[in-house]
């Protein structure tokens, strides 16, 4: 990404422009400081409402008009709400993408908050959350986030708690909105198969008129040091199976042990990919894939964190194979963190991790999007450069980084630990293996 | 409103490289130099339409392609994979197994490698074989409290008869996948994995003459006896009423619903008709007519949309919807008056244009990566389209008229059809 433009509008807007000529697609992110992170208890979930109402219109574009914009140039759109970010994008041929600038300009301080629309909307996500219920693992995975933060925002689920979501009126939405939704809280990203200065050009006519803004309410909240284990067990109906989730506390995106961390993963469970929420590939040959799917102990497992603003979490969470103790899947990943805390990887274990890491950059150039995603989710937690070293500083981790970082950070008084236990029909169906 | 430009086909038959090899493998290469990387995607004609009603069997085959061959085990496969940061997986669906990988460019060798091994002599030893199986016997179980996967299964059965392909779910029954031997999955193999019939596309920076010596010198030695058997589905009866069936499951909040006709194939005449109209119906903009009234107007659910599967055989076409168990009744009755406003006033002109300069213009988004590049190419080549298809296509789009479109939305019959909800006990 060295032919990267950054630019900042006297707005504050940031700008980054990539030119892409491997496909005749161009994409177009706004990419806003605000999630989960930034919600009052007794407000969760407003940050992805209002990402939904961003959906809705806007004087010039009311209704479906924004959607039939795209739609009719064969493009694609969306957007997602995360805990340190909400970010929209736009994916269309590239003769197309100032309308999606033109868009995204609009939407930004134009959206209509229509009290209809937003009674609408309520049940719309209610059901969205109630459609994650259906699923114990989400529930588990709600439960050790309340636990391991007790006073940090990231305790929230991003969707919000159900009474919230209740009542959360069109005023909190829209001082919500007007809040964050501005230039100086914003990035604006275009990767694709265009001339950067015309698309410069095209964000600065969009964008410029747009006020800077107030100044954000701060998040204050620290995490308070953990120093004792917490643990979890939930029983509840609607699981055929266990599973079991553990957090450990881990710094954040901009902290230098980000390259050991994401190595220390590679480790356990294959290299995740610089890309948020990306999974990666493979990993069959990875510590606890061997241990636990290979050893018949659970059906799959995985691990990693998400680069954040503030300390975050690693995780490793597994689905228990039916019949097996839960207990026995704990002590495993335990013995296997414990051996990362006593001997130093093997030179040809971190030489494939290293590997793994190489190539997945190497694929984060295919297409537009992945560039766009990657770039947006660092230069909104860390920094752009934060990503541009990644590489370097992966194949810099050493064998005593990585020990280093599993006796300072997984470590038993730094966890939460989450059990899923089935009740009613699936344990009869283990009682008969 | 801005006026769609359309792009020019995103490639030619130019730009593609075809081998037919005397076995009946067939490959596709398109080279996109300047990646770095290389990605494939095929299809074996092999899945759960093969199970002959031991539901699982051709997934439980697929699962097992990775773990060990005549050449390498499980473990080497493993370590070679992780070793190059390369990825391979399997996956079956009713009329194909899957493959797709990634990897370096330097590394399209040990891709094509280990694709050849897996699709031509997995070992099914049996450590892994029941390894496997305790983890696709796990899955099923968790599918069978999964209300969007038991809402689909409750469908198949109200919608197909016994011996339908498509009356099962690939995934499989937990009594199969507990019950079968290596020597059914090795059977399973060695009858329904040919050369004939079986397609790979290779995209990204790789010299195309290059990769397919490769493939042919990989490849050209796979023979099978005999023709392939013909696997043409048996034509089922639509559903002869409104059939109607719903399952309780404990600990959930939410119902998902299934409601759905017989569908047409890929190679239908009508196929771009109903494409079309499933299009308007329930997936342009915010999931269509449907997303509109469920989802826009009556905030009813998160998701509420139709799905038209087209395979070889004509699969299901089918509208789902994910709602509160209090909003069951309310949800039906909201599709049913989308489809049948739909068949009697048709669609609007400004509505059929949008359509068309959608899929006109989606074309070049479509095939943004790679990865999306080599799936078309093995769905042109599945589906006997043509090299030259992304040419055509537009003029099959611009073809599609009003009437075309009432025609076939009226497939979608509302008198006749099979709903499946599957979700918390409701109130009767």
């Amino acid at each position: 990404m060295q032919d990267l433009h950054v630019s900042t509008l006297p707005n504050g807007l940031r700008a980054m422009v990539l030119e892409s000529h491997t496909a005749p697609v161009a994409t177009f992110w706004v990419w806003y400081r605000v999630g989960s992170r930034n919600e009052p208890v007794g407000y969760t979930g407003i940050s992805h409402w209002v990402e939904h109402l961003l959906f809705k219109g806007t004087p010039t574009h009311p209704g479906g008009a924004l959607t039939r914009l795209i739609d009719r140039l064969g493009g694609r759109w969306n957007a997602f709400t995360w805990k340190d970010y909400t970010a929209y994008y736009e994916l269309l041929p590239a003769a197309h993408l100032g309308t999606a600038i033109r868009l995204e300009a609009d939407r930004m301080q134009n959206t209509i908050f229509d009290p209809d629309v937003i009674a609408g909307e309520r049940t719309v996500i209610i059901s969205e959350r109630e459609g994650a219920e259906n699923y114990p693992s989400y529930y588990l995975r709600e439960e050790v986030d309340a636990l391991a933060f007790k006073a940090h925002p990231y305790r929230q689920p991003v969707i919000g708690w159900k009474d919230d979501l209740r009542v959360i009126s069109r005023d909190d939405l829209y001082n919500h909105y007007r809040a964050y939704y501005h230039p100086s809280n914003a990035i604006a990203i275009a990767v694709g198969d265009f001339d950067t200065k015309v698309v410069i050009d095209e964000i600065a006519d969009a964008f410029s008129s747009i006020p800077a803004g107030p100044s954000l309410p701060a998040v204050r909240s620290i995490e308070p040091e953990q120093s004792g284990e917490r643990r979890v067990v939930l029983r509840r109906p609607g699981g055929a199976t266990a599973y079991v989730h553990m957090a450990y506390h881990v710094p954040q995106a901009a902290h230098a042990d980000l390259a050991a961390l994401l190595v220390l993963d590679g480790v356990l469970c294959g290299f995740s990919g610089p890309a948020p929420f990306d999974g990666g590939s493979g990993g069959r040959s990875s510590r606890l894939y061997r241990a636990l799917v290979d050893g018949g102990l659970t059906a799959d497992v995985g691990s990693g964190l998400v680069p954040s603003i503030d300390p975050t979490v690693f995780r490793v969470s597994a689905t228990v194979r039916s019949g097996v103790d839960v207990a026995n899947v704990e002590r495993v990943i335990d013995e296997e963190i414990a051996r990362l805390h006593e001997r130093p990887v093997e030179d040809a274990e971190l030489a494939s991790v290293k590997r793994q890491a190489r190539s997945q950059f190497v694929y984060l150039n295919d297409g537009v999007s992945r560039r766009a995603v990657t770039l947006g989710a660092f230069a909104t937690v860390a920094s752009p450069e934060t990503l541009f070293g990644l590489g370097d500083a992966v194949s810099g981790v050493t064998a005593a980084d990585v020990t280093r970082v599993a006796q300072t950070y997984l470590v038993q008084k730094r966890r939460t630990v989450g059990w899923y236990v089935p009740e009613n029909g699936a344990d009869r169906r283990e009682a008969q293996e | 409103m801005t006026e769609p430009i359309l792009p020019a086909a995103p490639f030619v038959p130019a730009d593609i490289k075809r081998a037919s090899l005397p076995n009946g493998l067939v490959c596709l290469v398109r080279s996109t130099p300047g990646l770095g990387a290389v990605v494939i995607h095929g299809y074996v004609r092999a899945g759960a339409a093969q199970d002959n009603g031991r539901s699982g069997l051709a997934r439980f085959v697929s699962s097992m392609l990775l773990h060990g061959t005549a050449r390498r085990s499980a473990q080497q496969i493993a370590i070679d994979l992780d070793s190059a940061g390369a990825s391979l997986t399997f996956g079956s669906g009713i009329e194909s197994t899957i493959f797709a990988g990634r990897a370096l460019s330097s590394d399209l060798p040990l891709l094509i490698a280990l694709a050849v091994e897996s699709l031509t002599m997995p070992a099914f030893p049996s450590d892994e074989l029941e390894r496997v199986r305790g983890e696709l016997v796990t899955a099923a179980r968790v599918s069978a409290l999964d209300t969007r996967h038991v809402a689909e299964r409750l469908f198949r059965r109200l919608a197909y008869p016994h011996g339908h392909p498509h009356r099962e779910m690939p995934d499989g029954e937990e009594s199969v996948l507990a019950s079968l031997t290596p020597r059914d999955l090795g059977s399973f193999h060695r009858d329904n994995f040919r050369p004939d019939g079986t397609v790979l596309a290779i995209v990204g920076d790789v010299d195309s003459e290059h990769a397919i010596d490769r493939v042919t010198a990989a490849f050209g030695g796979w023979s099978a006896s005999g023709t392939r058997p013909d696997r043409s589905s048996p034509a089922a009866a639509a559903p002869p009423t409104r059939l109607r069936q719903e399952t309780a499951l404990p600990g959930k909040t939410q119902s998902d619903i299934v409601l759905g006709v017989h569908g047409v194939a890929r190679g239908d005449p009508d196929y771009y008709n109903v494409m079309m109209a499933n299009l308007l119906l329930g997936q342009l903009g915010l999931m269509g007519r449907i997303g509109q009234n469920v989802r826009e107007r009556q905030g009813m659910a998160y998701y509420a949309y139709s799905d038209l599967r087209a395979g070889l055989s004509a699969g299901p076409w089918w509208v789902r919807a994910g709602v509160n168990p209090t909003n069951v009744e309310r949800a039906v009755s909201a599709i049913l008056h989308e489809i049948t406003t739909l068949q009697d006033q048709g669609p609007d002109s400004d509505e059929l244009e949008d359509a068309r300069t959608y899929l006109i213009g989606s074309l070049a988004v479509r095939l943004e990566t790679s990865q999306g590049i080599a799936q078309t190419l093995a769905d042109i080549e599945f589906f006997n389209l043509g090299l030259d298809y992304l040419e055509r296509y537009p003029g099959i789009i611009r073809g599609i008229n009003r009437d075309d479109i009432v025609a076939a939305v009226r497939r979608f019959t509302t008198d006749r059809y099979a709903l499946a909800i599957a979700g918390p006990e409701r109130a009767s």
